[in-house]
């Protein structure tokens, strides 16, 4: 008869140790126990070990959490303070956006065209098609700048003649 | 919690008077720290107040509460083994009710402590809850967002990897 009763299972035993088992279930465990030695071993060894963890107790603490969390919602009381966590946090999301700017200001400066050192040949009279030949040829240097609005600034004070040429 | 949920400042600090002990001594043996601790408990209140709206009074507020707890202790420690700080304060462990050695007691308190630390993280979190937090398997469950199974699992394997440290611990 009792070998056909069902060991119980080790968290049950645990929990036996630990007086948390429903009183009817506690009858039915105990009275295995009294039939089958090794069951009967693993709880005294639940109960050995319910007890040593139960040497390690945490004392009160004195912190009154209220007055942190009432600070942290703005309600009265000292400023929130930051915890070290959160510190790093904002310096790591302050870095990205600056890697970001970085970046794109980087990868804005290479698409733009880079314009020629060439100077056009002296005295020639044939317009040039593209609008930085165009450039050079009126001698407007400075318009090999980095920003196409330095660029169209100076074309659209153009003739409409030439300005027609330069943009084609 | 309904009225935490219209704002009710007096609510929330009804909240946080009733719970801080133990969500301060769950964050300290998740994390050793007392100053950690303190930081979790004061982050887990402030989440309670901004999800007020999101609670259902259906679900244990214990529950709810713990989970976001264990979240944040998790989420430090995750921190710390990136960025280890100094080492623990000076331990505040009291020995258990009824010994009479409290010098001998307070060094078994803290070698119990020492051993619970050294379980892996999921076997230390499922002791703690159930051990000291007095949770059942089906509440670890909810907390953890772990199966019963794999909850009843990780506790037996913590029990019994314990039982053998404690044994020496004790016998000294």
């Amino acid at each position: 008869m009792y070998e056909a009763m069902r060991h119980p299972d080790p968290l049950e035993i645990i929990d036996l140790a630990a007086g948390r088992l429903p009183k009817d279930r506690q009858g039915e465990i105990a009275a295995h126990l009294s039939a089958c030695q090794e069951c009967r071993f693993r709880y005294e060894e639940a109960c050995f070990t319910w007890r040593a963890l139960g040497k390690w107790t945490v004392q009160r603490s004195s912190t009154d959490l209220w007055v942190r969390v009432q600070a942290a919602l703005g309600h009265d009381g000292p400023a929130r303070i930051p915890s070290a966590w959160r510190l790093r946090w904002a310096v790591r999301v302050a870095a990205a956006v600056l890697i970001g700017v970085g970046i794109g200001h980087g990868l804005g400066r290479w698409t733009m065209p880079q314009a020629s050192t060439t100077t056009p040949q002296a005295g020639s009279a044939d317009l040039p098609r593209d609008a930085q030949a165009a450039a050079r040829w009126l001698y407007l240097t400075s318009l090999e700048s980095h920003t196409p609005a330095g660029l169209a600034g100076v074309i659209l004070g153009m003739p409409n003649d030439v300005r027609k040429e330069v943009t084609e | 919690m309904v009225a935490v949920r219209r704002g009710n400042m007096s609510a929330l600090e009804e909240v946080v008077r009733r719970h801080q002990q133990n969500v301060l001594a769950l964050a300290y043996r998740m994390l050793g720290r007392w100053d950690l601790a303190e930081d979790v408990a004061q982050e887990a209140f402030l989440r309670v107040y901004q999800a007020a709206r999101h609670y259902r009074p259906a679900a244990a507020f214990k529950t709810w509460l713990y989970r976001i707890v264990v979240n944040l202790c998790l989420d430090a420690r995750r921190r710390l083994r990136k960025w280890p700080g100094p080492l623990p304060a000076e331990s505040t462990l009291q020995a258990g009710p009824g010994d009479c050695d409290p010098l001998e007691t307070r060094e078994q308190a803290e070698l119990v402590q020492l051993a619970v630390a050294g379980l892996p993280q999921r076997q230390r979190t499922a002791l703690i809850l159930h051990r000291y937090q007095g949770l059942s398997r089906r509440q670890i469950a909810e907390v953890t967002g772990w199966t019963e199974s794999a909850v009843e699992s990780l506790l037996v394997r913590a029990y019994g990897n314990l039982r053998n440290a404690l044994v020496e611990i004790v016998q000294e």
